[in-house]
Formats: structure tokens, sequence, C-alpha cells
């Protein structure tokens, strides 16, 4: 049969499940990494947002297939002390919590774009990553912090 | 990389519960959070009372009876107990507290995390919990030290002799302490000395949300689980009539497909399995319960309610009189939609079930209610039930129902093995139990020194308390219906409040943050706002004239007014609006700073300032955070929400047709907390109801246009506008 071989969080996965697997339930369910959080299966609320080659993806629109030589992040493999996740703390980000880990791998995307966004660059990056508590604001301080653009 | 490991046995499920209940420790820079994976029930130690534990090592565990559903109780409540323990908060571990009777909110007699009531309801009973441990610590020193009670004092986890200089961890005496006799009576802190409370502690749950580690009711992993996924009714009241299996059948991973009630349950091996042997699962449905539902006929019977009688809830003084010597009267009619909770973490549930025992993790805030649940699905009796609460993506009102526990369960009893109930986005829009729509017609007078002298309101809703509660319906008077007029902070010398009970709407209803204070709010400070308008007054003077006999409520109006620069005026291009309101006992005022496209209608918030009194505040950070939150949940239901019915269910399928805020939407929100010296009271909810008419009163103020109906889409925003001309 054959395997799918991506890197995850630095390390090489090499899977016999079916190509057409969805990402979000490979990582959930299969490999138990379940930061990553199914919110919608529609691409809309952001929730399962990981880090493909470098870019923010829905992991709900994302097929085994599609990462297939890729080097996919979650947010199990984003150390704590990074400036992001230290900004988080910081700003004592979550709630709820579950649309945080998406969040934050969206905001590690955009900053690796774009590592001194405006406001607006971050709105437009961020609006797709749905919140229900309401901790947008807490949100764009913490990026805006590590942009640099607000004392840390 | 391997899966992670799971459980291999019966035997093994009981450790799971003892390992992964959810447990946290605050960590040493006092910011962050572990999960704790030590049975902390195990270790001797001294337990005076439901609420705490301190081992030999002088770990602290407290145990929060409420449900972490992003409301920071986790972090609130377990300090109230520590600051009067005298605790290390460093070293304080904090445990989600079993389902038990000892947990119970002394109100309600249940236990349940709702009404915006934690801190509320068990601020002094805590705080008592804290003393009484901490009196027993002392009086074991004092044995010990053969010295008197007065000379000791407690600091940090430590008892110390003042005069000797000696001292000793609370763990050293834990053991001896639980011999002492237990306090009948405890001196409470004085607020001077309070070390936790008042303090805008960091929240101790926010570290394991942040890597991901946090267990959520969807993150809970057992081996040998399945997933079901559930075929339901396109309409209210529809039953299966055929079910054509085979297709679904050729799924790979599919295992079961069964009906229960009027759904059809897909089991399989994983949960991609289910959502795709439910797209090819034929059902052919048959009947319903209100085939003639729609967006229109609910508008339709909601507004005739107005035209016919209702129940009257309160008369109070002379109405006729009072309008016939009025200086001035005005009339108004709202209109509010159906809104969705839509939490972030879909409804789901865990759950396996056999003759011997139900273990059952159920991601609700209702935990009496899931007990009763399983003891009823199963039959089994209380001491075979085991129930986790693991940590809630949202709630909101919407996971104080129980029917996605019992649907788990009903599916569980058939299956072998751990089963995993999920929700899909659908799913979550089309079985909710909804905000109800409802309107109300408003006809008030003032006197010439701008006094409100009459106010009739007629609020014509479907009842949320008849499913709920029907004991509370006094006299077919949905309590909901009706809360917050007949006790409004406003001076209403007389008062006639009718409620008519709408009875032909299908959709079933629930508790949505703020419940009838979102429709009452609304309706009441846009009308006041129209009041000051006609009678030419300032709308922060019209109300605070009228707010004469709840000084704490008019604070926070001038505080509002007077933070968000009111007596300066709205800046160009823009409106200003102004909003009171008093729930769960708290008092809030909120001023919108709002502009308005008039080519497309776009309604923009820049600026949301509001002064809040919630009495003292126990965690000002959390605080603030609660009424942040409520306000934007609130906001997005005031801009975007609306759950659209046709063909008798519902048509609302997701974030495409139901959008909520988004951060582009955000406006900057600026929160004061007012101290007025009096114990705590809610706020979970109170951000919410006050401001939709903050910004329909500031649209008026920047445009001139009123809308009486929620929400306030660009669509219909342009249509007043064209209508003014």
């Amino acid at each position: 049969m054959a395997m799918i071989k991506f890197t995850l969080n630095g390390k090489s996965v090499e899977t016999a499940s079916e190509p057409s697997t969805s990402l979000v339930w490979f990582l959930r369910e299969e490999l138990g990494l379940t930061g990553t959080k199914w919110g919608c299966g529609q691409g809309l609320c952001g929730s399962c947002t990981v880090l493909v080659d470098g870019r923010a993806e829905r992991s709900c629109q994302l097929t085994l297939e599609d990462v297939e030589s890729a080097k996919v992040v979650t947010i199990e493999g984003i150390p704590v002390s990074h400036p992001v996740k230290q900004a988080w703390l910081k700003e004592s980000v979550p709630e709820c919590g579950y649309c945080q880990p998406g969040q934050i791998m969206n905001a590690i995307g955009l900053l690796l774009k774009n590592p001194r966004p405006t406001e607006k660059e971050i709105n437009q990056a961020m609006d797709g990553n749905l919140c229900r508590c309401g901790t947008y604001n807490r949100i764009k301080r913490a990026i805006l912090q590590v942009a640099g653009k607000l004392p840390v | 990389m391997k899966a992670k490991a799971v459980f291999v046995s019966r035997r093994d499920f009981l450790k799971f519960i003892a390992a992964t209940g959810l447990c946290i420790g605050v960590s040493r820079n006092g910011m962050t959070a572990l999960l704790e994976k030590k049975d902390v029930e195990k270790t001797p130690g001294f337990s005076p009372n439901a609420w705490l534990h301190i081992d030999s090592e002088s770990i602290v565990t407290i145990y929060c009876s409420q449900c972490e559903i992003g409301q920071g109780v986790f972090t609130v409540l377990p300090a109230i107990v520590a600051d009067e323990l005298d605790a290390d908060w460093k070293r304080v571990r904090i445990r989600q507290a079993p389902i038990a009777t000892q947990y119970e909110d002394p109100v309600w007699e249940s236990q349940v995390t709702a009404g915006s009531a934690s801190v509320h309801h068990f601020y002094d009973i805590l705080r008592k919990a804290g003393a009484q441990a901490r009196k027993m610590l002392v009086a074991a020193a004092a044995r010990r030290w053969q010295v008197p009670v007065g000379e000791i004092v407690t600091s940090k986890a430590k008892v110390i002799h003042k005069p000797s200089g000696r001292w000793l961890c609370y763990g050293d005496i834990a053991l001896a302490a639980s011999r002492e006799e237990f306090p009948a009576k405890v001196t409470l802190k004085k607020e001077r000395e309070f070390k936790l409370i008042g303090r805008p502690l960091h929240r101790v749950d926010a570290l394991s949300k942040i890597n991901g580690s946090a267990t959520f009711g969807l993150d809970v992993r057992l081996r040998g689980l399945s997933y079901c996924v559930m075929k339901r009714p396109p309409r209210y009241g529809a039953v299966p009539r055929y079910v054509e299996k085979k297709d679904a059948y050729h799924i790979s991973g599919v295992t079961k497909i069964f009906r229960v009630d009027d759904k059809v349950a897909l089991v399989a091996t994983s949960p991609q399995s289910c959502i795709r042997a439910r797209d090819r699962l034929k059902v052919k449905w048959h009947g319903g319960e209100d085939p003639g539902l729609d967006d229109k006929k609910i508008e339709r019977v909601i507004l005739s309610g107005l035209e016919r009688p209702g129940r009257v809830h309160t008369i109070r003084g002379d109405i006729k009189k009072a309008e016939s010597s009025s200086f001035m009267t005005h009339e108004a009619t709202y209109l509010l939609p159906y809104l969705a909770h839509a939490t972030m973490e879909p409804m789901n549930c865990t759950a396996h079930v056999d003759r011997e025992k139900c273990m059952l993790w159920a991601p609700s805030q209702n935990q009496s209610a899931v007990l009763q649940a399983a003891r009823e699905e199963t039959g089994l009796p209380t001491e075979k039930i085991h129930i986790e609460t693991p940590f809630m993506g949202g709630s909101f009102g919407r996971r104080y129902e129980v029917d996605f526990v019992r649907e788990c369960l009903q599916v569980a009893k058939k299956v072998k093995g751990p089963v995993k109930l999920f929700w899909t986005r659908d799913d979550d829009f089309s079985q909710d139990f909804f905000r109800p729509a409802n309107s109300a017609r408003i006809r008030a007078g003032i006197d010439k020194d701008g006094r409100i002298s009459f106010w009739k309101h007629k609020v014509s809703a479907p009842s949320v308390y008849w499913r709920i509660e029907p004991d509370l319906l006094d006299d077919g008077i949905d309590p909901s219906a009706v809360e917050s007029i007949h006790n409004s902070a406003y001076s209403f010398p007389s008062l006639h409040l009718e409620y008519v009970w709408i009875k032909e709407l299908a959709p079933p209803l629930g508790f949505w943050r703020s419940v009838g204070n979102s429709h009452n709010c609304f309706t009441v400070e846009s009308f006041m706002d129209e009041l000051a308008h006609k009678a030419g007054m300032d709308p922060v003077e019209f109300r605070l004239k009228n707010l004469k006999d709840h000084p704490r409520a008019a604070r926070v109006v001038e505080v509002a007014a007077e933070k968000a620069h009111w007596e300066k005026g709205a800046k160009i291009g823009q409106g200003l609006g102004v909003s009171q309101h008093y729930l769960v006992y708290t008092y809030i005022a909120t001023v919108a700073e709002v502009s308005v496209d008039e080519k497309t209608g776009t309604v923009k918030v820049h600026r949301v300032v509001c002064a809040v009194d919630c009495g003292k505040a126990v965690n000002p950070r959390v605080v603030k955070e609660q009424i942040e939150g409520g306000i934007l949940f609130g906001l997005s239901a005031a801009l975007k929400e609306k759950v659209s019915f046709s063909k008798g269910g519902v048509v609302t399928t997701g974030f495409a047709d139901y959008p909520i805020l988004t951060m582009s939407e955000t406006p900057e929100v600026e929160v004061y907390v007012v101290d007025s010296g009096n114990p705590p009271t809610g706020v979970g909810e109170v951000g919410t109801a006050p401001i939709a008419p903050a910004v329909s009163n500031a649209i008026f103020h920047a445009t001139g246009v009123r809308i009486r109906r929620l929400p306030l889409v660009a669509e219909r925003v342009l249509r007043h506008l064209s209508e003014k001309g």
C-alpha cells in the first residue's frame, strides 16, 4: 500500500491511512494531537489552523494527500517559549480557549509572512478565525506586541 | 510516530478518572497553569469540608463546583477559598469537583453553572470554607506549641507563632488539624486583609489552552472508541419513514446504523467515516409539527400577538389618569429574531455504558441534570455512574441542556465499548434551543420635567421556561419575557406590563446569555432614547432624571458618560448612543461610538465604553474580560445574527449563513469597574444585553434613523436611510 509521508512538528510521519483522510481528524484521532480543534469542518471558523510549509491553512480542508512531503506544524509543535505564545500568556488571551490554538497558528502564519503587520493587516489576516468569547482585542494586542508595535 | 497512549481495560478507565480529572496547578510565576496527573484524593491529609484538601507536602487542592466554560471560575472561585485559608496561591491545585450534593448551588439547590451566579452565590460559602480550615490549622498549631491561639498568625500556607518566630507548614500539621473540632463559627477577613480577592490574578487554565493540552469534550480519547453522528429530521416533528442503509454501510469503518427516536445513528471507527456514511444514508421523512414554519410566519405570528390581550404581570398606579395628565406620550413596536448560541466547540459527549456501570464525559454546565439523565437513560444507580466534566468550548447557555448527553447515552447502550457522539456544525445550528424571537409594544409618557409618568409594555413571545421549568410560569407568564421591566432601575410611577404567550411556533427555546434581558433591554433602552429625543432632552440627562431611586444605576451612567466624553458629543461623522441596565444584581451602563456608511448601510462600531457595578470585583481582570466578552457577544447578535427557518425547519447551516463578529468588526472596548462596596454579583451575562440599544441609539444619533428591528444589517439600515430620504 502506498504510504504518505510528511513532516509533523519536526518529525517524519509515515502513514498507510487513506490519502483522502482529512488532516484535522488524522491529527486528532490517529495521532492524538487534539490541540488542533474541529470547529465547523467547513473551513469557516479557523479553529483547526495549522502551518503547512509555513503557511496558515485550515486542516479540515486538507487531506493527507495534500500534505504529502510538506512540513506541518501544529500547536503542539510550537514551544511555550515562542514569542507568540508568550504574548498570549502575557495578555491572558483565552477564555473558553477552544479557538485559541487556531488563532495562535494563524498569527504565527501571519508573522512569518509579515513580521511587522499593521493593525489593518492583522485584521485582514485574522478575520477568518472566529472567537465567540470576544477575545479579539487581546489577540490583536498580543500580535502587535510580537510585531514590536506595542511595548512588551 | 505512535498514537497517544490510551487505555487497555475497564480498570484502567478508573485510573483515567483519577489521572485526568481536570486538575490544574498554578505555576511558580502564578500566571500559568499545569495539568496535574497526580491523584490528589488518595494522599492522606486534611479535608475539613468539600472544598479543599491539604496534604502532608503542603499542597492545597481546591475543588471547583462550577464548570469552566470560559468564564474563569477555575481561577476566581479557588482564589476565594485560598485567600481565607491563607494558602500559597503558587502552590494551589485546582480540581473540578465531582457531582455531589455538597456542591449544589445554595439558591438553585442543584449543581449547575448558570445565571452569572457562581461568585454571587458561592462567595460566602467559599470564604467560610477557607476560614474553617485555617482556624483548625491554627488550633492544631496552638495545641502542639502549647501557646494561645491569638499568638498565631498565618501566611502563605504557614502557621507562625509570632512571639517566638516558630513556624510550621500547613502540611506539617494537616493531620493534626483534622483532629481538631470543626468550628461552628469563623471570623472572615476584613477587606484590607485580602491577599487574592480583588487582585487581577491571571487565569490558571491559560497555559493549557495555549499549548493545546486542555481537554475539551471533543478531545476525550479512549481505547476502542467508536464515533457517532446522527442523521436528523429536516423539519420539526418529522420521523423517518424509510431508511436505506446499504450505501452508507459501504463506507469503510461503519459498524452500526440504527434508529434512535426520530433520528438515525451512524456509528463508525472514525469521525470521517460517520460523516461520509451520513452523506450516503437515504432517509424518507414523514410528517412535521409545523410544515408552514418560515421567517415570514414567525414575524406574522409574533407581531399579531401584540393585537390580542395577554396576561397582566404588573399593574401599578393609575395608568389612565397618568396618561391623560402626561405632558407628552409616545408609542413604538420592536421585533427581535431567533438567535443561536454557536459555541466554537460543537455539542458532543462520550459515554461507555454496560450493565455494570456508566462512564460519561459530559461537556455540560448542568451537572445535576447530567447525572439525572445518566440515571434515567441507563437505569443504573448513582454509585455506578461516573461523570467527568471536561473543559467546554463556550456555552452561553447552550450547555445548560443535556439533550446531547441523552443522545450519547442512548447510542452507548447499543454499542460495545466507549462511543463519542459529536455534532457537525449544521447539527449544532439545526438542533439548537434558540433565544426566542420576540416583539414588544411600549407606550409611555413623561411629565413636564422629563420624568416618566406611565409605562405600558406588552411583550409577545414564545415561552423559554415552558419546556425548561414550567413550574416557574406564573399564571401563564414566562418570567424571562418580563424580566428587567417590572424590576427596572427606572422609576415607573405607574406600570402596566402584559405578556402574550405565543404557542404556535415550533422552534425549541433555551437560555441564551442574558435570556430575557437581551430582548427587554433593547426595547426599553431604545424607547428611552426615543422619549428623550421627543422631549428634546439629552439621553444621559433623561436617564439620570429617571434613575433617582437607584443611585448605583445613576452612578454607572455618570461614569460611562464621563469616560466616553459624552459632554463633548460625537466625533465628526459618528453618533453616540447610551444604554443602562440592571441584571443579575449588577448595574451597567454602555456608550457606543458608531458611524454609518450611508452608501452601503454598513454600521461600524468604533469604541464601546462601559461602567459596571458588580459589587466587589473578586478578580478585576476576569470581570473586565467577561464584560468585554459579553459586549462583543451581544454586538455580534445586534449587528449580524438571525436564525432562518423554512418549510418547517431550520435552514441556517453554519457560519456562512450565520456570520458572527470578526476581529475587523470588533471595536475598542473600555470597561470601568465602579466599586460600590457591595458584595459581589454577576458579570457573565451583563455586557450582552445593553450593547444592542447603545448601538441602535448611536445609529439614530449619527443618521436620524430609528431602527426597531434587529439585526442591524446593512440592508436594513440602508432601507431605513432611503425611507428617510
